[in-house]
């Protein structure tokens, strides 16, 4: 592995040289000794987890929750007098800010606190003031940050420099066999260059040292390919995950570049950013040697030149891509971390040359190869999920790279469902199951409600949309029950994943891709990434009944189990009940309608004297007729749908609640129904715990005496 | 003669339709960008050799627009969907990347 960095090691011979480093005689010269900037830390802070986070150290002796890096840009290539930092710890308490910066003495900067992400709300902080201690030796050089504004108690830190880079990033580049093009180029080589351009041997690994990133490259490998091959994505994709040394399915700082001949679509695709496929993007980029990079114009004075500039060019321009980085014009499109400009006349990697006023001959005459300022920002300061390949999906800024997921997990969560495959119908509300697995040796101690919707982090991501984040309808305020976990033992949960307080987010025909986190103590434990499909409408009439569906009304019913109150969407589900009898949506519909019906139901009214309590009689049979065609009729079926856990949820209380109500023959049939259903359930070769089917059994005695059933079951063999 | 056209941001399962003074000369259907390349969809129009009349019509969207054009002018002519209209640019050379 060959190692590019910004060359301050040269002060210090014990670190980086002796992992190979190669300083860069120029721009150690550029940067001279008396450069601050870098990456800084602190040790990791101890102290209880709180809200809001305590920001001062706690006693000693607590164990560390906090990692704390700031990046200091204020001198060196490119500044962009700015200090950024994140505070780490849970998804739930990292906090991330940027401040910019203006000088107000030797080596004394101050600003404000522009950008804040995470936890905010434990950051009150509004500005900075930033003052270097400069030493020869790197070991030395430490940086004080005073935080004040915001209401808060003045704080100062003191961070020690950790690296004179950012970012670390690894490249790999691979070759279709028989292509050759080089990944450095002469920058004088071109007649049409800036006058002031230093003339030098340019690689694209020094490229983005000079970003701030300090870059290792793995060796090249030969991708065997007939000559004239064409690729097509998925051909690229497939071809990295055979040959990139470092192919995984997870967000790491780190691509394959893939120089082949030309794309399927014909030599008018220069290159791309390919990796737009499965959970991890932005890990490939491919550019196409033998396309219109390679065509000069006619009256070029170099053409030979031309050519390697171009090939240089569209290499570091995919690269930009993997980034995150968008194309100069595209700036203010889709999500932009921060509300960008466009910049269409950019001397930037990421423009197009030909694009600009004047064309190419143009672009290149001011050209220093080089990002643009916004782009080195981001690059730099930004939050890093939104930049680390493999991370937020291309074009959008959501991700879980930053989770506090231990080295050596001793947890594992589990996204599943109770059907061969994930797919749904249009309308279906979509209850995932989570199982949380202690695979350590050891017993664990974790949150009883640590599943609970509003306990967990969970990422819904439609194809070719923004990443959303769940918002749950509950907010539970309860006092953690502590539960002891065995090695080996599971607790499980469910989650409507279709709609919460941002609407309906699973709902629209299409593939999504859902993640989950719990958090257990300062961990995250990340589910792998799960994928499932919603079919498209069947009819017209169910697309226009799906309007009325998706709101939040009904969404409420479908996740609370019904409402005596709520008119307009107890309409609209009765309507669904009618209209679809047969689609599973009328499911859902008829247990949201019939199970308030169950029980004395509370509701406060306002009269001329005040607030009183009206209360509404059970009416079982009501209920039972619209509950016993879902829950019993077509048990099966229901509990495919609403999930096993959700399904022996509402068939317990449902049973309970007919029982209180007088009504065992109800009770009964509905308590047998799920015994039976869930006791034959085999689902992807998962049968339901014996456990769980006893349990139902003691329900049933509770609620119907002793039972009469005479089926052998399934449960007592394994018993 | 030929110009290049190219459809680029902005598009999303989009139809789209091009007249040269007034008679249609192409179709499109679905038309999404792939916004890593800023590419929709491109073809070439066989225009009259002097200046001419370009509707382009994006049903979808209700946006119907005309450009005045000189072939010689402007052979590479870039369209995008931004804020609910159509921006026509022309490019020295339509590649992309």
């Amino acid at each position: 592995m060959k190692t590019y960095d910004e060359g301050l090691d040269l002060l210090d011979v014990d670190t980086e040289a002796e992992e190979g480093a190669i300083p860069d005689a120029e721009d150690a010269a550029v940067l001279t000794v008396s450069r601050v900037s870098g990456l800084y830390g602190r040790p990791p802070i101890t102290g209880p987890l709180a809200v809001p986070v305590p920001l001062e150290p706690a006693p000693a002796g607590v164990r560390p929750v906090r990692r704390e890096v700031v990046r200091l840009d204020v001198d060196g290539r490119y500044p962009q007098m700015t200090v950024s930092g994140t505070i780490g710890g849970s998804l739930a308490m990292r906090v991330h800010w940027i401040a910019q910066l203006a000088t107000i003495g030797t080596n004394q900067w101050a600003g404000t606190i522009w950008y804040k992400d995470g936890a905010a709300a434990s950051f009150p902080y509004t500005r900075v003031r930033v003052t270097a201690n400069h030493s020869r030796f790197p070991s030395g050089r430490s940086v004080k940050i005073t935080f004040s504004g915001g209401g808060a108690t003045k704080r100062t830190v003191v961070y020690k420099l950790l690296s004179p880079n950012f970012r670390t990033v690894n490249f790999e580049f691979d070759f279709q066999a028989g292509e050759v093009a080089d990944t450095e180029i002469e920058t004088c080589a071109h007649p049409v260059r800036p006058a002031s351009l230093a003339c030098e041997t340019l690689s694209i690994p020094k490229v983005f040292q000079r970003m701030g990133c300090q870059v290792t490259t793995n060796p090249s490998s030969t991708v065997p390919a007939p000559p004239g091959t064409t690729w097509s994505d998925t051909e690229m994709h497939d071809a990295m995950q055979t040959h990139w040394s470092l192919n995984a399915s997870i967000a790491q700082w780190a691509m394959w570049v893939f120089y082949a001949s030309l794309h399927e679509s014909g030599n008018g695709l220069g290159g791309i950013m390919f990796d737009d496929i499965g959970p991890n993007h932005r890990q490939g980029t491919a550019l196409f040697v033998d396309s219109f990079i390679a065509q000069p114009p006619a009256n070029d004075l170099n053409k030979a030149a031309w050519i390697d500039r171009m090939r240089f060019w569209t290499a570091v321009h995919e690269m930009g891509h993997a980034f995150n980085l968008a194309h100069s014009w595209q700036k203010s499109l889709g999500t932009p971390w921060v509300p960008l400009a466009d910049e269409t006349e950019a001397r930037s990697f990421m423009n197009y040359p030909y694009n600009v006023a004047g064309g190419q001959a143009a672009f290149f005459s001011n050209f220093e190869y080089r990002f643009s300022d916004q782009e080195l920002l981001f690059i730099r300061h930004a939050p890093e999920r939104f930049v680390q390949m493999g991370n937020a999906a291309w074009f959008d800024h959501h991700g879980f790279e930053e989770a506090a997921a231990p080295d050596e997990p001793t947890m594992k969560l589990e996204l599943r469902v109770n059907r061969e495959q994930a797919r749904y119908e249009f309308m279906e509300p979509v209850w995932l199951e989570l199982k949380l697995t202690n695979t350590s040796d050891q017993p664990r101690l974790v949150d009883g409600n640590v599943l609970d919707a509003n306990s967990l982090t969970v990422i819904l991501k439609k194809d070719g949309k923004e990443a959303r984040q769940l918002v749950p309808f509950r907010q539970k305020c309860v006092q953690p029950v502590t539960r002891v976990l065995l090695a080996g033992e599971s607790i499980y949960g469910a989650v409507l994943a279709s709609a919460g307080l941002n609407g309906w987010d699973v709902a629209e025909p299409g593939t999504y891709l859902i993640q989950a986190a719990a958090h257990v103590d300062d961990e995250d434990v990340v589910s792998t990434p799960f994928v499932l499909r919603i079919a498209p409408p069947v009819s017209r009439e169910e697309e226009y009944a799906a309007g009325d569906l998706f709101t939040q009304d009904t969404a409420r019913l479908l996740v609370f189990g019904g409402s005596r109150v709520l008119d307009r969407a107890n309409d609209v589900l009765h309507e669904v009940v009618e209209r679809f009898p047969e689609r599973r949506i009328a499911l859902h519909a008829r247990v949201a309608l019939g199970n308030p019906l169950t029980l004395e139901y509370k509701q406060l009214v306002s009269t001329d004297d005040g607030l009183e309590l009206d209360i509404a009689p059970a009416q079982p049979e009501e209920a039972a007729e619209l509950i016993d065609p879902a829950l019993v009729e077509r048990a099966n079926l229901a509990a495919e749908s609403l999930g096993h856990i959700r399904y022996r949820a509402i068939s317990e209380l449902v049973a309970r609640r007919f029982a209180a109500a007088g009504a065992e023959t109800e009770a009964t049939r509905t308590i047998d129904s799920a015994i039976e259903t869930l006791d034959a359930r085999i689902p992807d070769d998962r049968p339901v715990k014996a456990q769980v089917i006893e349990q139902l059994a003691e329900t049933r005695e509770a609620v119907a005496g002793p039972k009469t059933q005479t089926k052998k079951t399934r449960s007592k063999a394994r018993a | 003669m030929l110009i290049n056209v190219a459809l680029q941001d902005g598009f999303d399962r989009d139809a789209v339709v091009i007249l040269v003074d007034g008679a249609e000369a192409y179709r499109g259907e679905e038309v999404t960008t792939r916004t890593q390349i800023s590419h929709a969809a491109d073809t070439q129009l066989e225009v009259p050799d002097r200046p001419f009349t370009l509707e382009v019509d994006v049903p979808t969207r209700g946006v119907h627009q005309t450009f005045e054009l000189d072939p010689h002018a402007n052979p590479n002519v870039a369209l995008s969907l931004r804020d609910g209209s159509l921006v026509a640019a022309y490019p020295e050379q339509l590649g992309f990347a």
